[in-house]
């Protein structure tokens, strides 16, 4: 028989008073504490210590460098381009895709994620095959007769690489912000724009005064991201050659043995300011337009086009596609190459290359340790999704909503940044040496990675989680299931999809992961996927780009079959994983 | 105040090979300044028939005009009219007061007026002390009398309504049919009104069609529906209805016989002697009697049976009567009357001709 409750011994009383979830959340406000906030507070602390005392000596030095502020101002410069070009390009797009029906609509719409499949970085590779002196641009016009190349050098389009890596991001970014606002735009009560036009406002003013500021929120959502990203890029840059920015400068600065405050002092006025801009961002863009409060909202079937206008569809959406899968294209063709020079395509092709890389021992042991890497941190989001998404939605547990808001942060903190925060803190001398990039990095990076993949899982179970009524579960347990065993029958089956979708692309973004790989795998025994094509795209190596690019190509593939399957098993609901 | 006139107007989506007709040949004339109701169930095209006269939605085949204007192809921005959608539709993003503004705006009136235009129609509809709240502050009844102020300010030639109560509680719903009628009336605007609550219909309209699957059954005035309903659809949809089908024993005066006994009806028909009918009776028109109540055993349409059940709703009672050939009867009594009756007792029912509509085909 049991013994009555008060009759236990006390600690047995206060164990069994612990609620297991609350246990749980604290343990990841714990791990958040620790792999987030510490680092960042390591970078602040860093930044802002000289000779062991408190001192604005790194930052007042770093006001007063010309050339770190161009840096830093061309960074923001770039950010802003990429962003704006996105915009420009995703508006209409959404729109289109939104508000009309036509022909082929499902398979463009597809091919429009297309991009999201190689990160610039590995684009860049391709890019000078394109636009150098002697590259297939010249080529081409020098075949339609609008270049003479006997008569002196030829232009160089690439120019200094700025304009180069803000095309380069553009078309690779803009999914996330076509994403966001095409799931915006779907779920806009489509008789805001029609009470609008009966009130007599024409088309260009209803976008102008109902659409467009009812999509801010959708807009900061997607723009956030590019802005952040673009503004803290490391990869596209290096690789275009293009290094007058402030994250390459802190990039190269944290492969230095000794890394001084200076270097930190930069970080954190990169952090700062991503911080200032996403907040700003906020203010201005993603205030809350109360849509929400919208009654018997319903998405409109859209107007279907004509011939002359599905042609017209095709035509912007196809150009757009096109232009962004060249870099994709340029790179399966160096993978596949066998001779490729002064002509517009290869002479000769061969499959050396990808069987290189696969048989090599540093290739074959780089797509290995991404492998681990990536497995590894999608187990670690999974539970962490899975956890902070049940303490919010189902257990609405005190202080769920903090931390959900912590998980989220990553989105806006660079993964450069986050880099330099997890040197200092595994310095030499520091308790958690062990695990830093001079000994074995595996556990620094399988959290980076965990850290910055986290709020996809969140979002992604989180939504999934909301679309079940909690009735389904009580209806399990009525019938005699105990809790874990409700949430396994019922649960668990109907967010499978959200589970794999977002484990799938949290494994294939770990994979081609750049920042903190490049940061933070410093032995070459270590090296992940990304800082091998880095390595060998920069050796001595004749083949270099072409094993570089096989590598990328082993990367497409990846991350293009993963991307597919999780636009199957989410659907339109693919868009709210990319959100901040 | 204008004239609408709908001529032939049909709907038909397309979808790759599936083709769905929701309108068929609608044609309509509604009077300057009349509140004209379109009533029918879910699903039968009323709404789809207010859209394509705001110009929302382009009708398939058909004419619309507008005081003997055609504006069937007029962009809705040019229509001049002023519709309060279902879910009000108010934007969030605006204050109600900019919501107000956003029509005379778009005539291009000045700020100043604009604004004093809003003010005044915030007043009739008692919101001027919520301009300065964005909607998603108000209450449902609060947005709904916004969404009126909106429409009211761009002073439409025609005012389109698309069940502005349903989002209401049915207390506020009921009194807000009067104040709604009272406003509309007021402005003495052209207004089409569509619901599918027949009690909103019956209380408010000026006049009435009945929808159903697309088509016209029935357009009249609220007595003319539900007193002489022209088929089974609008007497059932309309009110609650007891229906019985019998032969013309004899016509002008018209003697039905059917299985409940022989009915006489006051009504006029065309129809021969032997032609099948269906005959229909509201329950409020049906007298109950103990067997001994009726003096004159002789009077038309006295019908025996027997009380199946009584279900008490307050004031009223529903009575069920069976009656010969298993045919069974609502009848609504008043329920101090429905006190001195009880289930299994042996009634007669006593309906006056004038009561006994024959329904047409």
């Amino acid at each position: 028989m049991e013994t009555p409750a008060a009759e236990k011994p006390f600690w047995q009383r206060w164990i069994k008073q612990i609620e297991p979830l609350a246990a749980g959340e604290l343990l990841l406000f714990c791990f958040v504490g620790v792999f987030f906030f510490y680092p960042l507070f390591k970078v602040v602390q860093t930044g802002l210590m000289f000779e062991g005392h408190f001192s604005f000596y790194w930052v007042g030095r770093l006001f007063s460098n010309r050339i770190l502020m161009g840096q830093i101002a061309n960074s923001f410069f770039l950010a802003c381009v990429t962003t704006g070009l996105c915009v420009l390009l995703t508006l209409p797009m959404a729109m289109v895709s939104t508000r009309y029906q036509f022909r082929g609509q499902g398979f463009l719409t597809m091919l429009l994620l297309a991009p999201l499949i190689l990160p610039p970085f590995v684009g860049a590779l391709s890019i000078k095959r394109y636009l150098g002196q002697f590259g297939i641009l010249n080529l081409v016009l020098e075949r339609v007769g609008l270049l003479d190349l006997s008569e002196g050098l030829p232009p160089d389009w690439l120019g200094s690489g700025f304009w180069v890596v803000a095309i380069l991001q553009t078309l690779n970014l803009f999914p996330i912000l076509y994403l966001n606002l095409s799931a915006a735009l779907a779920n806009l009560d489509p008789s805001y724009g029609e009470a609008a036009r009966n009130l007599g406002a024409g088309p260009l003013r209803v976008f102008w005064r109902i659409t467009l500021p009812l999509l801010r929120p959708g807009l900061f959502a997607g723009g956030a991201i590019v802005f952040i990203w673009s503004f803290t890029d490391v990869g596209t840059p290096l690789m275009v050659g293009y290094e007058q920015l402030a994250s390459v400068k802190v990039f190269k600065e944290l492969a230095r043995a000794d890394v001084s405050g200076r270097t930190y002092s930069l970080v954190l006025v990169m952090l700062v300011l991503s911080v200032v801009f996403y907040l700003l961002g906020k203010l201005v863009f993603g205030r809350s337009s109360g849509v929400d409060m919208a009654k018997g909202a319903s998405a409109s079937a859209g107007h279907p086009l004509g011939p002359l206008g599905t042609a017209a569809v095709w035509v912007f959406l196809g150009a757009v596609i096109f232009t962004a899968v060249l870099p994709h294209v340029g790179v399966v063709l160096t993978a596949v190459s066998g001779r490729w020079i002064d002509t517009i395509l290869p002479e000769r092709y061969t499959m050396d290359h990808i069987l290189f890389v696969l048989r090599q021992p540093d290739t074959r042991r780089a797509i290995l340790n991404s492998l681990l890497y990536a497995a590894l941190s999608t187990g670690a989001d999974l539970v962490i999704g899975l956890a902070a998404a049940w303490m919010l939605v189902r257990r609405r547990l005190l202080g769920a909503r903090l931390l959900d808001l912590c998980l989220m942060l990553p989105l806006a903190v660079p993964g450069v940044i986050l880099a330099a925060g997890y040197i200092a803190m595994t310095a030499p001398g520091k308790l958690l040496e062990a695990i830093g990039p001079m000994r074995n990095p595996l556990l620094i990076l399988v959290i980076a990675y965990t850290i910055r993949r986290a709020p996809f899982v969140v979002r992604a179970v989180t939504a999934g989680l909301q679309q079940i009524p909690e009735a389904l579960e009580a209806a399990a347990r009525n019938l005699g299931a105990g809790p874990l065993r409700a949430v396994g029958k019922i649960t668990l089956p109907l967010i499978a999809a959200n589970l794999i979708a977002s484990g799938l692309l949290t494994f294939s973004y770990a994979m081609l992961e750049v920042s903190d790989s490049l940061v933070l795998a410093q032995l070459r025994e270590h090296y992940p996927i990304t800082k091998e094509i880095y390595t060998q795209a920069y050796s001595a190596n004749a083949d270099a780009v072409n094993i570089a690019a096989a590598l990328g190509v082993l990367g497409m593939l990846v991350l293009g079959g993963s991307l597919a399957t999780a636009a199957i098993l989410l659907g339109r609901r693919l868009g709210a994983i990319f959100r901040v | 105040m204008i004239e609408i006139k709908l001529e032939n107007i049909s709907k038909v989506y397309q979808q790759g090979f599936s083709r769905t007709s929701v309108l068929e040949g609608i044609d309509l004339l509604i009077e300057p300044g009349e509140l004209f109701f379109l009533l029918g169930p879910s699903g039968c095209g009323k709404t789809t028939l207010l859209r394509i006269l705001a110009g929302l939605v382009e009708p398939s085949s058909g004419r619309i005009y507008f005081d003997g204007q055609d504006v069937t192809s007029l962009p809705p921005e040019k229509r001049g009219t002023a519709m309060v959608f279902q879910n009000y539709a108010l934007w969030p993003h605006m204050k109600v007061i900019e919501n107000v503004e956003f029509g005379p705006r778009m005539q291009g009136i000045e700020a100043a007026p604009c604004r004093r235009i809003a003010l005044e129609k915030l007043a009739i509809v008692q919101m001027q002390e919520y301009a300065a709240r964005k909607p998603s502050q108000l209450s449902g009844g609060q947005q709904q009398r916004a969404a009126l102020a909106r429409a009211l300010a761009a002073e439409p030639q025609c005012l389109l309504l698309d069940e502005p109560l349903s989002n209401l509680d049915a207390r506020l719903r009921a009194k807000m049919r009067v104040e709604l009628r009272r406003l509309v009336k007021s402005t003495q605007t052209t207004a089409v009104y569509v619901t599918h609550d027949q009690k909103e219909a019956l209380s408010m309209a000026d006049r009435i069609a009945v929808l159903n699957a697309g088509r016209i059954v029935q357009v009249g005035t609220p007595q003319e529906v539900y007193q002489r309903p022209q088929n089974e659809f609008v007497a059932d949809f309309i009110g609650e209805a007891n229906f019985v089908s019998g032969h013309l024993l004899q016509t002008n005066p018209m003697r039905i016989r059917t299985p409940a006994g022989v009915l006489a009806s006051a009504m006029k028909t065309e129809r021969p002697a032997g032609s099948e009918v269906k005959c229909c009776v509201r329950p409020e028109k049906i007298q109950i009697r103990g067997k001994e109540q009726f003096a004159d055993r002789n009077i038309p349409n006295l019908l025996a049976g027997t009380i199946q059940s009584i279900a008490y709703y307050g004031d009223m009672s529903q009575i069920e009567v069976r009656l010969a050939g298993g045919i069974v009867w609502a009848v609504s009594v008043f329920s101090s009357e429905a006190q001195t009756l009880s289930a299994g007792a042996e009634i007669l029912c006593g309906v006056n001709p004038s009561d006994v509509i024959v329904l047409g085909k």
